[in-house]
């Protein structure tokens, strides 16, 4: 399939591009790292030594090759801070913030779709009214806030959900219990955003004749909507949900360090208070690759829904 | 089978049909006409229980004994496909694109007459040959973009037939087709009606269509049915103004050839003024307002239906024409 090929020759580029963008712009940013290091009452000579040591004093395209040859064997350099190899740092702390994004994004869009489809199916009525009030909602409060809200109402008045921190993955149930207010958190924000869409995309497309084609032949309302109406108006909801990915990105950054959860986010943040260069340089690589590779699956399942664009293209 | 009586359906209190009466017997081929708005389609749709959600229904809709006019939408649905089933106006947007055509078909069959994937597709098949589509297997499992108007139109009338229902309403299933294809349509409706025994319900703009297809029309003007009988008579000899008025009005080759400088001849007849909004209809005949004969009592007084000679034509007019020749 060189349609295929193609479009994974493109993913290829541009996420070599994006490492050149991330490299250029951590190497142009302000603040010598041995100095960081080494603390403000250091000799210039130390520095200069632990500047060579580390490479710096190399030409910036060498450094960048260096780097990118480095990544190719999954090695992403030495962390600054922590005196360890980067990519234990990260796949350290990669299970937890894959669990809190993962565990989001499936709630979100069941929780979405759910909404979505049962606002459209009330359309103008109480029900519709009710979810488009409570989404419009949680578009309005920030996550941030919403955290505080729900720590307030669940961890200190009801006390039945720990407030923040991770116990580890030993034990699994209350590993589970850290994560339910970040996740809910997040997932209340972007299934609001995603739910209005469906909801509009489904009345939309239960406008249309073949929908009412359905109906004519006998299809019972549910049938219509889940087997005719939801499959067309999944393109838009992909769409959103494949952008809301990157806020998602985001979203956990912030609700790791709200909650304290020692993930990638919180990493990501202490990496760059220490400006551990190789750290913040390796991760923002990953979270820009994460928004990539969706997008690349968005694409693609486009294809997978529509034959109309599958055309063509084979 | 069918018989309705006093159909009304209103918006907002305004009807858009006022109460209408006629029977559809098994097998018969019923033509109705009239300008848009005049109520078509919702009354087409009323014969399936799917009238708009705003309309308010009243009158009796007997489908073989049962009265449906306020059954559940439970019956309907059961009755759909088994019992009558429609085929709209815009082939491509009433296909969904993401469903093969096999599946399409086979879908309501599966849901009704709890047939299992094969024996649907077998059936599905079978209807696309009595439809007329060549390379049946083929088109099974294409989709509705990869074929051309009239196939589309095909695939829909074979998803209606796939439960035998015993009417099939068609809701202007040509004007989107070009007038070879639409013609063709026409024939093969005409010939599915025959050979199924099927009642047909064929809404058009198009007299030459309705003549084609029909034995028997009705003619709708702002939600009333201002006359009826059988095609040819009626065409021949209508005795509504209106029914004269859209004969006359209806495009010819004549009228579509070109003067010597290039522009169109204008229509040689055509109805003054234009239908009306349905709040502004007037409340006695509707058509007052439009009428070249008209009264002075038609705007106030709803016109009683006259029944015509011997046959089975009826007016809703104060003056009915004369006869175009005198009976011998
Ligand atoms: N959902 C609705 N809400 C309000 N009014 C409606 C609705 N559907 C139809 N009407 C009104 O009912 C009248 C009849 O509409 P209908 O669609 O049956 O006309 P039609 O004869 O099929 O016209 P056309 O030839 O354009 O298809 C129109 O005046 C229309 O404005
Ligand atoms: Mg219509």
């Amino acid at each position: 399939m060189p349609f295929l090929l193609r479009r994974l020759a493109g993913l290829v580029a541009t996420l070599t591009g994006i490492s050149l963008v991330v490299f250029a712009v951590m190497n142009v940013l302000p603040g010598d790292p041995a100095l960081t290091i080494l603390g403000l009452d250091s000799t210039e000579d130390a520095r200069a030594a632990l500047s060579a040591q580390l490479g710096l004093d190399q030409p910036v395209w060498a450094r960048y090759l260096d780097w990118l040859g480095g990544i190719l064997q999954s090695d992403f350099g030495t962390s600054y801070a922590y005196r360890v190899p980067v990519t234990e740092l990260i796949l350290e702390r990669l299970p937890l913030t894959l669990t809190l994004g993962l565990l989001a994004s499936i709630l979100t869009i069941a929780l979405a779709t759910a909404l979505g489809v049962f606002a459209a199916a009330r359309h103008g009525k109480a029900g519709d009214w009710v979810t488009m009030i409570l989404s419009q909602l949680g578009i309005a409060i920030p996550a941030f806030w919403l955290s505080i809200l729900l720590v307030l109402l669940f961890a200190v008045t009801l006390r039945v959900l720990p407030s923040g921190g991770f116990p580890g993955w030993a034990e699994p149930l209350e590993a589970l219990k850290s994560l339910v207010l970040p996740v809910t958190a997040l997932v209340l924000v972007q299934a609001s955003v995603l739910a209005r869409v469906t909801r509009a995309s489904v009345l939309e497309v239960a406008k249309l004749d073949y929908a009412r084609t359905a109906r004519a032949l006998g299809l019972s309302p549910r049938r219509v909507m889940w087997g005719h109406v939801l499959p067309n108006a999944l393109v838009p909801m992909v769409t959103v949900a494949g952008m809301q990915l990157a806020g998602l990105i985001t979203g956990t950054i912030v609700i790791e360090n709200v909650f304290f959860l020692p993930g990638l986010g919180r990493l990501m943040f202490q990496a760059i208070n220490n400006r551990d260069l190789y750290t913040v340089q390796a991760l923002v690589l990953l979270f820009a690759s994460i928004v990539v590779i969706v997008n690349f699956l968005v694409d693609m399942i486009y294809l997978l829904i529509d034959p109309r664009l599958r055309e063509g293209r084979s | 089978m069918y018989k309705i009586r006093n159909l009304s359906l209103s918006f907002d209190g305004h009807e858009a049909v006022r109460s209408a009466s006629f029977d559809i017997p098994r097998g018969a081929r019923l033509g109705l006409v009239g300008e848009s708005g005049c109520g078509k389609s919702i009354t087409a749709l009323a014969l399936l229980g799917m009238a708009p959600a705003s309309a308010r229904v009243s009158g009796s809709i007997e489908i073989d004994g049962q009265e449906m006019a306020a059954a559940p939408e439970r019956l309907w649905r059961s009755y759909r496909a088994r019992k009558v089933a429609m085929v709209f106006q815009e082939p491509l947007s009433a296909l969904n694109p993401l469903k093969r055509v096999g599946d399409i078909i086979a879908e309501p069959m599966r849901l009704h007459l709890r047939l299992d994937r094969r024996a649907a597709r077998a059936r599905a098949r079978d209807l696309l040959v009595e439809v007329g589509i060549p390379d049946p297997e083929a088109r099974l499992d294409q989709y509705p973009h990869q074929l051309s108007g009239g196939q589309r139109q095909r695939v829909l009338i074979a998803a209606a037939l796939s439960c035998d229902p015993q009417l099939l309403v068609a809701d202007e299933p040509t004007t989107a087709l070009d007038a070879h294809v639409a013609g063709r349509i026409l024939d093969l409706l005409k010939r599915l009606s025959e050979t199924r025994d099927m009642a047909l319900v064929f809404i058009s703009h198009d007299l030459e269509a309705v003549a084609r297809v029909t034995e028997e029309m009705l003619v709708m003007y702002g939600g009333d049915i201002v006359e009826r009988g059988p095609t040819a008579q009626l065409l021949a000899d209508p005795r509504h103004p209106y029914t004269k008025g859209l004969i006359e009005a209806r495009p010819r080759l004549d009228a579509l050839t070109l003067r010597a400088d290039g522009a169109p001849r204008p229509r040689l007849a055509s109805i003054p003024g234009s239908v009306p909004a349905l709040a502004d209809l007037p409340k006695g005949c509707r058509f007052a307002g439009r009428c070249p004969i008209e009264r002075p009592a038609c705007a106030g007084l709803r016109p009683a239906v006259s029944v015509l000679g011997p046959g089975q034509r009826q007016v809703r007019c104060l003056a009915p024409l004369l006869p175009a020749k005198v009976p011998a």
